[in-house]
């Protein structure tokens, strides 16, 4: 039965339950509303027209009574009528009551009632007529008679009326029963008919959900995991869960074909990815190798198991000439020696033929006297065997060779395939790179071969020209030798003659010295004088200009006048210390010792500065300590320039504070080693202190040289020539002692110490002699140069040195020196003048350019970078554009020590450069390096 | 075999016997070329003649050691090895208390100068000592002078200029016609000692190993040798730097290149 019959059915007999209880329901309503009905309509007017009768009754029975007792005399007549009305009236409504009588004991009961009536009818009818008869005693008689018969009657009529009565109660009582049975129907139909819906739909529900139940526990037991089993649903009912269970089965078979498919495409995937990732895992080792011997064995090695082999053994291909070998590289499982042949040719065997084939080849049925695969215990035979060339662009470069205990699987070979197909292009590749390294190893070893060979050239020829310099050399010495060997006797010849001539020309010289001595100082003298006398009236016209009597002037020009009176009265200090220095050096200065009172000399000293003091707000004194000898033998004007020098730079560097001169007895330590120390015993230390600049300990040395001061601003700052000191130094010396600094602190003071002795016969002559036996001495070495030519063969390396110096300095070359500093311009060209050199000066660099045009002979050129016109970095690069010259060695001086600076000199085409401040001696060797060939 | 193999092999072993210098291991190629060299200059017709002098001439001796001892250098030689050790080697080097480098092979002193104006110049020269050691007495005679052929000098100061010299070359030296001599503050930095790298064993140990063309006189077991020995002598991530022509070709473990192309290798 199908589903939609089941809820047809199921619903239908429910509908129809409940029609069927409507309809008893209605019947049940029915039969109630008519006895209802019966008890209203038909009993109840039985009982009113019983109760009308008897109502009638009455009226006519008192009608009677009243004629026959009160006697009243009434019409017979209209007795009569009236009773007639009556009587009509009863008997109507008893022909109503005997039509609507329909019960037994009703029947009876009005029966009697009629006869009842009928008799009170004719007793009626006989008192009318005894009345009419006027017997009056008789109507009363018969009326007595009667009564009994009328007393029946009403007892009748009140039976009919309690019968009908007690029939409408049975009525009544037959509605309330029938209503008590409806109730009991109703709920008994009600209740059935809820137990029948209750049943159709219990047994709709069970039996719909009994199927689907099946179907959803049929759904249930699917195993998603395994979908290659599915249960199946019993198709048990021909309704639409049927249907489902049967589309369900359907799609089950589906399912599991799919499933089917499914598994077999994964296992094809996976076998697909076996291949891949081993392949690719074997592939991307080949990179680490760097032989191909090292390929092959990881590779056989890798291979063979993974392929499911027992046995691997790897060929690779030996190229000799013509002959092709596939030699035995690498074997898995069989000793080296003994897995399979070592070596086989192409088109040899099986395996040869592979390499024609170019396939590979599979064998699967081996012949049973095939080799065996050893193991400790035994030998087995292999089931199958593999073959594979590995191919490069179409050549066999080698070849494998796999035999396994089981047989190889597809995948197996497919991945024997996938791994031979790149391994031939890893082979070639490492192959290729065994050779680069090779040939790089040999490139490497021929550059190193040629490095070494050109350090062997290089020595070679420096030796070569070691040699020839050396052969040059003797052959020179040989010449000169030889030469001077001529010469030799020539001299012994000429000797007397010379020396007489030389004895004429040393007299000769002595006068000549002794005049131009006398010139010398003459010159000196009048240079001075002429120096003085124009200087003189530059002072004197300056200073006046300078006091302007007249007023005249504006503060400037006496600012101006000032100045010039100074500059000039330094030029004269300057020119008289220049005077003293030449004279100290050409040992003109006359010294005179004679005796000396200190106490006195230091008195003057006092005297001659207290004003000074004074005049620069400082505090002077000059002590004596008590051990003072009182007398020296020195020189006292010398001794008081001395001291006076020192105490004017004493004043000129102190500007606040005090000076001091201390004179106390030398102690023997400090003159011990001075070369008068044993001459004299009585020594005189005067010690100059005051409170002024100082001077830095690096400097002290220095400011005893000619025009040295501590720095140039002290010089800008204080003024002088920087000679004082040096005149100081150079007095004190004369006088037989010495001059120093004590000590100095910058920036606190100075005390300079000078240290005399007393001579009282005078300068010993020693020192006079130790300068005279010096210069003997060198001319005595000179002598022997020329005496000892043997011994200089033994030294030959040092010799030519001495020789060279001679000829290779400085002297004669020429130097452009290009500055526009003409500071420097005349420091260098003195400097350079001095070592001989021709120098010629330009003040910037297109003077430098037509000089260089104009000279044929130019060694080297000094560069400034800063100049006008044309700088250093352009006046370079334009020497070196320049036809001629354009090779000369340039130094570039820099004032900047920047380093882009330098950069830029290179650049420019400076050979070289070197930093201002110039040191002389870094100057003369760079140029002696850029001069030298 | 080649009866010129075993005259030479009995020269070398007559000259090591007699001298203790081991010249066995040497690049035989230019070994050989020395020695016909000298046959052609004393007019010897062959090899074992040689040897035979060498034997009982005591100068000949002399001379064969010192034709085969090449002394090839210059200041500031490939002026870029040293701007390269002055740009990326002496960043390295300068937090070190002390740095202490060997030129071994320093012949006559031309590359140890060189560095000590270098470090000098980096500000580092007071806590820089250079160790130069060569195994030939006279170069190192030489060396210690400090006294340059004044012909060399032009060249020295374009090396100088190229070698990234930050001051003037001339600051370093001073000239007379003859000669320029290094500055005694410089010399004082170097400590020259004679040293044989074939058979001496290390003395120090370095932060920086300097030997330029010298490994490639020697043959690779011998180059093996004494790249075993700077190992051995050189602090961890020391540095070594050899001649521009030169590499590392035997296998090593224990340098990496640090510049490939100014062959400054690093100690692993």
């Amino acid at each position: 039965m199908s589903f939609k019959r089941k809820q047809f059915i199921g619903l239908g007999l429910t509908t129809l339950f409940l029609f069927l209880l409507m309809f008893v329901i209605l019947m049940m309503v029915n039969v109630m509303r008519e006895n209802m009905l019966e008890i209203v309509q038909d009993r109840y007017s039985k009982v009113n027209e019983a109760t009308e009768i008897r109502q009638e009754f009455y009226e006519a029975d008192r009608m009677l009574l009243n004629v026959i007792s009160y006697g009243e005399e009434l019409d017979a007549q209209i007795l009569a009528s009236s009773l007639q009305e009556s009587h009509q009236t009863i008997e109507s409504n008893l022909i109503d009551l005997e039509r609507s009588i329909n019960t037994e004991s009703g029947r009876g009961i009005f029966t009697q009632l009629r006869a009842s009536y009928d008799s009170y009818l004719e007793m009626e009818q006989e008192i009318i007529q005894l009345m009419n008869e006027g017997n009056e005693a008789g109507v009363a008689a018969l009326y007595s008679n009667e009564l009994e018969n009328r007393d029946m009657l009403l007892q009748q009529l009140a039976d009919f009326k309690d019968h009908q009565e007690t029939l409408m109660n049975d009525s009544l009582e037959s509605a309330t029963n029938t209503y008590n049975q409806l109730l009991i129907f109703i709920i008994s139909a009600v209740s059935i008919a809820i137990i029948l819906i209750i049943g159709v739909t219990i047994w709709v529900i069970r039996s719909t959900s009994r199927s689907i139940n099946s179907i959803t526990k049929g759904i249930n037991d699917i195993d998603y995991n395994e979908l290659s089993k599915i249960p199946r649903l019993e198709v048990e009912t021909q309704d639409e869960i049927g249907e489902i269970a049967k589309a369900f089965n359907y799609m089950a078979d589906s399912l599991e074909d799919y499933n089917k498919k499914e598994k077999r495409y994964t296992a094809e995937i996976t076998e697909q990815n076996w291949i891949q990732s081993t392949s690719a895992d074997i592939i991307g080792a080949y990179s680490r190798f760097i032989t191909v011997d090292e390929l092959a064995s990881y590779f056989i090695k890798k291979l063979t198991p993974i392929a499911g082999a027992d046995l691997g053994i790897f060929y690779l291909k030996h190229e000799n000439g013509d002959d092709i070998l596939y030699k035995q590289v690498a074997a898995v499982a069989g000793e080296r020696n003994s897995a399979g042949r070592n070596a086989f040719a192409p088109g040899e065997g099986l395996i040869g033929q592979t390499v024609l084939d170019k396939k590979i080849t599979q064998i699967r049925d081996i012949p049973d006297n095939y080799r065996m695969m050893t193991t400790g215990l035994g030998e087995f035979q292999p089931r199958s065997i593999v073959m594979a060339p590995i191919l490069m662009n179409d050549e066999v470069v080698a070849v494998i060779e796999l035999a396994g205990l089981q047989y190889f699987t597809n995948a197996q070979v497919k991945l024997i395939e996938e791994v031979t197909e790149t391994l031939g292009i890893a082979i070639t590749n490492i192959a290729g790179r065994m050779e680069i390294v090779r040939l790089l190893q040999e490139s490497q070893a021929q550059t190193e071969e040629l490095q070494t060979q050109s350090e062997e050239l290089q020595t070679q020829s420096e030796e070569l020209q070691a040699q020839s310099e050396e052969m040059q050399t003797q052959a020179e010495e040989l010449r000169i030798i030889n030469e001077q060997l001529e010469e030799r006797t020539k001299d012994a010849e000429l000797k007397s003659e010379e020396l007489l001539a030389a004895k004429e020309e040393l007299e000769e010289k002595a006068k000549e010295l002794t005049l131009s001595s006398k010139y010398k100082s003459e010159f000196l003298a009048n240079m001075s004088h002429e120096l003085r006398t124009p200087l003189n009236s530059i002072l004197l016209l300056s200073e006046m200009l300078e006091e302007d009597p007249d007023q005249v002037l504006t503060d400037e020009q006496k600012e101006f006048s000032r100045v010039i009176h100074t500059s000039g009265q330094d030029l004269l200090n300057l020119i008289n210390d220049i005077l003293d220095l030449s004279k100290v050096e050409v040992g003109k200065l006359e010294i005179k010792f004679e005796e000396v009172n200190i106490v006195d000399f230091a008195d003057r000293i006092k005297l001659h500065f207290a004003q000074m003091a004074k005049h620069k707000g400082l505090d002077f004194s000059v002590n004596s300590n008590d051990d003072i000898p009182m007398l020296m033998h020195t020189d006292e004007m010398r001794l008081q320039q001395v001291v006076k020098n020192l105490l004017s730079n004493a004043f000129k560097f102190t500007e606040k504070g005090s000076v001091t001169v201390l004179l106390e007895k030398a102690k023997q330590e400090e003159y011990a080693l001075l070369p008068m120390a044993e001459h004299s015993t009585n020594w005189l230390k005067i010690i100059i202190s005051d409170t002024g600049i100082g001077i830095a300990p690096d400097k002290q040395k220095m400011i005893f040289e000619a025009f040295q001061q501590a720095d140039g601003a002290t010089m800008r700052k204080y003024g002088g020539t920087g000679l004082g000191l040096s005149i100081t130094k150079e007095f004190a010396t004369l006088l037989g002692g010495t001059c120093k600094v004590e000590r100095s602190v910058e920036g606190e003071g100075s005390s300079f110490a000078l240290i005399i002795p007393s001579l009282p016969g005078g300068m010993p002559a020693t020192m006079e002699e130790l300068k005279a036996e010096e210069e003997a001495a060198s001319a005595l070495a000179i002598e022997n140069t020329l005496s000892n030519e043997h011994v200089k063969e033994t030294i030959e390396i040092e010799e030519p040195i001495e020789k060279a110096e001679l000829t290779k300095d400085l002297k004669g070359k020429t130097v452009i020196v290009v500055d526009d500093d003409n500071r420097n311009i005349y420091a260098l060209k003195n400097a350079l003048e001095k070592e001989g050199m021709n120098v010629i000066t330009a003040s910037n660099g297109l003077q430098c350019l037509d000089t260089l045009m104009s000279q044929d002979q130019v060694d080297i050129v000094l560069m400034d970078i800063m100049m006008p016109v044309m700088d250093g970095y352009e006046t370079m690069k334009r020497i070196r554009g320049l036809e001629q010259h354009h090779d000369v060695p340039i130094i570039a001086l820099t004032a900047k020590a920047m380093k882009g600076d330098r950069e830029k000199c290179i650049e420019a085409g400076a050979s070289d450069y070197i930093s201002k401040p110039l040191k002389l001696d870094q100057l003369l060797s760079v140029m002696r390096v850029w001069i030298a060939k | 075999m080649d009866k010129e193999e075993l005259e030479l092999d009995l020269l070398l072993h007559a000259v090591y016997k007699l001298s203790g210098y081991d010249f066995r291991k040497y690049m035989r190629a230019s070994i050989k070329r020395r020695v016909e060299n000298r046959l052609r200059l004393e007019r010897i017709a062959n090899m074992t003649l040689l040897t035979e002098r060498i034997i009982h001439d005591e100068h000949m001796l002399t001379k064969i050691l010192s034709d085969f001892s090449i002394n090839v250098t210059e200041m500031f030689r490939d002026p870029s090895f040293f701007q390269t050790f002055r740009k990326e080697v002496v960043p390295l080097l300068a937090g070190l208390p002390e740095i202490r480098i060997w030129h071994a092979g320093c012949s006559t002193g031309e590359e140890p100068y060189s560095m000590a104006i270098l470090m000098e110049e980096e500000g580092l020269g007071a806590i820089t000592s250079i160790y130069a050691t060569d195994m030939n007495e006279k170069v190192l005679k030489k060396a210690e002078s400090g006294i340059i052929p004044l012909h060399k000098m032009q060249a020295y100061t374009k090396n100088y200029m190229l070698a990234g010299g930050k001051k003037s070359f001339s600051e370093y030296y001073t000239a007379d016609s003859e000669a320029a001599y290094l500055n005694k503050h410089l010399l004082d930095r170097i400590i020259f000692a004679q040293h044989n790298l074939v058979t001496d064993r290390s003395f120090n140990e370095f932060h920086v190993i300097i030997c330029r063309n010298v490994l490639i006189y020697f043959n690779l077991e011998l180059q093996g040798h004494v790249l075993n020995l700077f190992n051995a002598s050189l602090t961890k991530k020391g540095f070594l730097g050899l001649g521009s022509k030169e590499s590392i070709r035997t296998e090593t473990e224990m340098f990496e290149p640090f510049n490939f192309k100014e062959k400054f290798y690093i100690k692993k």
